[in-house]
């Protein structure tokens, strides 16, 4: 060997590092999901943190203006409000409650989920008839309880949806991690004496990962579903708030005279859910060639 | 097999030192549903491992010699838990330890190697990582020192190209060498005690030899530890160990050295098995098979358990048969064995 390999292994022993995941199944949709988040992130990051100022003061002499009116690509809605730029605007709200819902549903589904796979007795118990409870109600119905009793908002919202969600992350990751924890070199890595926690850290977890990613997008997805919801049956975020579920809600109205208040905020809530559906299926598919090839 | 078919080579006689592992009168079971009595699968075991001694628990499937393996760890699937009885290391009484001071002694003081090499080893770790978990949790070293550590415990087990091994994964090893590996991942911490549960019998049959003879030259190099091989394999009990124990339904039928057991078996069940053995002396021979089938472990033990399938069955095995004092190191569990053979 010519260069300064310092570890001695040949090239060939060490593990290759790709940028880009090689092609098969999954590649495409992976791909093409990937590009699409890319596009609503850039966009939440620009248009939806800072929002033209025709998105949130209205002009009512420009009421119903229909898209490509110039000025206003998706046209303008009952006051005169841009409506291209309350969907950017509105993004915050629906991906930013989605995000955390879907963040909070995982970590604690993941921790609740592993706790039950590994500690026998009654913690598993205890973890197991806590699940099957939640999941008994429809996390909807639990999620408009809560907000009855303690109000709207953006946390409220993101922190109720997520805590409905949890029990389900919870059941996939316990029966998974549930198999992982009888592997021979779990028992190896017990019988060398290592911790619990850094078996589960370094040997569980790490085999997780395919299945939390694809869970991610799904939850993900169904936390944006959920957020538009509870918004259009007027329980979600604050109503003056430009989330896709309020203004589809404010749309009904005049779904005839102006049917792109409608077809805007849905086509960009069908445009977020397909794309994180993409990532999910494109996981899920190169995770199981994966799981072939290496049997 | 070829260890089955050579003439056992015996084991080299230590002097065996001062007891390193002992067992006494262990009982572990599984609580029965409901307040049932527990489902009992290790009835008073007794057993002496000393320093410098390998010795070879031999039994069927289901005879219960893993669990004993399981219970010398700390590992016993729940619910399964001692009832009774002792577990001491050098004096240590183990069976009362805290999950948090087992974790100190596995892979410490306590090492084990077990049966399959094909999944011992985290598919998606290097074997530098692996060993390198158990060394820093068990010494002290400085981070520089562990790839070096980790590199001379390999090639203490005969890796070629030990270095560059420890940046490859196990799939890019053999089974003989990942056996090797997990040989090097029960040794890197200088054991007291090594348990080897079964460690040959999922390779081929020339690998078995070259596994054999490093667990064996391994073991006695090992200073001061003792080593305790598990197997239900005459044929690998005869070429390593010092010792043999014989054990069925959950009790110790026969102990005694390796070599004299296996010229005279005392326990018909012993004798049993060694008439079972394919020999190459034995051409034209028909292999004589134990009849009937081994019991359950829910089986009740308050005559001899191998009652049923022994041909020296009387009246006098309707009562469960103690194991004798030991003579000259034998110890046997039979009613018929006091006249000879």
């Amino acid at each position: 060997m010519t260069t300064a390999d310092r570890s001695g292994a040949p090239r060939a022993l060490l593990p290759r590092l790709r940028l880009w995941p090689a092609g098969g199944a999954g590649t495409a949709m992976l791909g093409i999901g990937l590009v699409m988040v890319a596009v609503l992130l850039v966009l939440a990051l620009t248009v939806g943190l800072n929002p033209p100022r025709e998105a949130l003061t209205g002009n009512l002499r420009l009421r119903f203006r229909p898209p490509g009116t110039e000025g206003y690509l998706m046209g303008t809605d009952q006051l005169g409000r841009s409506v291209a730029g309350r969907v950017g605007a509105g993004m915050v709200w629906s991906l930013g409650i989605a995000l955390v819902a879907a963040t909070l549903a995982l970590a604690l589904g993941t921790v609740l989920g592993l706790i039950a796979a590994w500690v026998p007795g009654w913690p598993r118990r205890v973890i197991r008839t806590l699940i099957d409870t939640v999941i008994a109600f429809p996390s909807l119905v639990i999620a408009v309880t809560v907000i009855a009793i303690m109000g709207r908002g953006f946390w409220t919202l993101a922190i109720t949806l997520g805590l409905a969600t949890c029990p389900i992350a919870a059941r996939v990751v316990y029966a998974e991690a549930m198999s992982l924890a009888r592997r021979d070199y779990v028992v190896a890595a017990q019988l060398a004496g290592v911790g619990s926690t850094t078996i589960l850290a370094t040997h569980v977890l790490p085999a997780l990962r395919p299945t939390l990613l694809t869970m991610f997008a799904f939850t993900f997805a169904d936390m944006l579903v959920a957020e538009s919801a509870l918004s259009f049956l007027g329980l979600g975020v604050p109503l003056t708030a430009p989330s896709w579920g309020n203004m589809l809600s404010e749309s009904r109205e005049f779904l005839v005279e102006a049917p792109w208040l409608m077809l805007a905020p849905a086509g960009a809530i069908v445009f977020a859910v397909v794309a994180l559906n993409l990532i999910g299926d494109g996981i899920a598919a190169r995770a199981r060639r994966r799981g072939r090839s290496a049997m | 097999m070829i260890e089955t078919a050579r003439p056992a080579a015996i084991a080299p006689v230590t002097a065996a030192g001062r007891p390193i592992l002992e067992i006494e009168g262990l009982r572990v079971g599984f609580p029965g549903p409901g307040g049932n009595p527990p489902t009992v699968v290790l009835d008073g075991v007794d057993l002496t491992i000393r320093q410098g001694e390998i010795l070879g628990l031999v039994g069927e499937s289901g005879s219960g010699k893993s669990m004993l393996a399981l219970a010398a760890m700390g590992l016993l699937p729940a619910p399964g838990r001692v009832l009774s009885g002792a577990i001491r290391i050098e004096g240590r009484d183990l069976t009362s330890l805290s999950e948090r001071a087992w974790q100190q002694l596995r892979g410490g003081t306590l090492g084990m190697v077990f049966q399959d090499p094909m999944t011992g080893l985290n598919p998606v770790r290097s074997i530098g990582a692996t060993l390198g978990e158990s060394i820093r949790r068990h010494q002290r070293v400085a981070a520089s020192d562990v790839a070096r550590i980790a590199e001379a415990a390999l090639r203490a087990v005969g890796i070629p190209a030990a270095r560059e091994r420890l940046s490859a994964y196990p799939h890019q090893l053999s089974g003989g060498l990942r056996q090797r590996v997990m040989i090097a991942l029960a040794l890197v911490n200088r054991p007291r005690v090594i348990i080897a549960d079964e460690p040959t019998t999922a390779l081929d049959a020339t690998i078995q030899a070259q596994i054999l003879d490093l667990l064996r030259e391994r073991l006695h190099h090992a200073e001061g530890a003792g080593g305790l091989m598990i197997t239900h394999d005459l044929g690998v009990a005869a070429e390593v160990c010092d010792r043999i124990a014989v054990i069925y339904h959950g009790r110790i039928v026969e102990t005694g050295q390796t070599r004299e057991v296996l010229a005279d078996p005392r326990h018909p069940y012993t004798a049993g098995l060694l008439a079972a053995v394919p020999r190459f002396d034995g051409r034209g021979r028909r292999l004589v098979p134990i009849p009937g089938q081994p019991p359950g472990p829910a089986a009740e033990r308050i005559s001899c358990s191998f009652r049923p399938r022994c041909a020296r069955a009387s009246e006098a095995c309707s009562a469960a048969p103690a194991l004798s004092p030991p003579v000259q190191g034998r110890s046997v569990a039979c009613h018929h064995s006091g006249g000879g053979q």
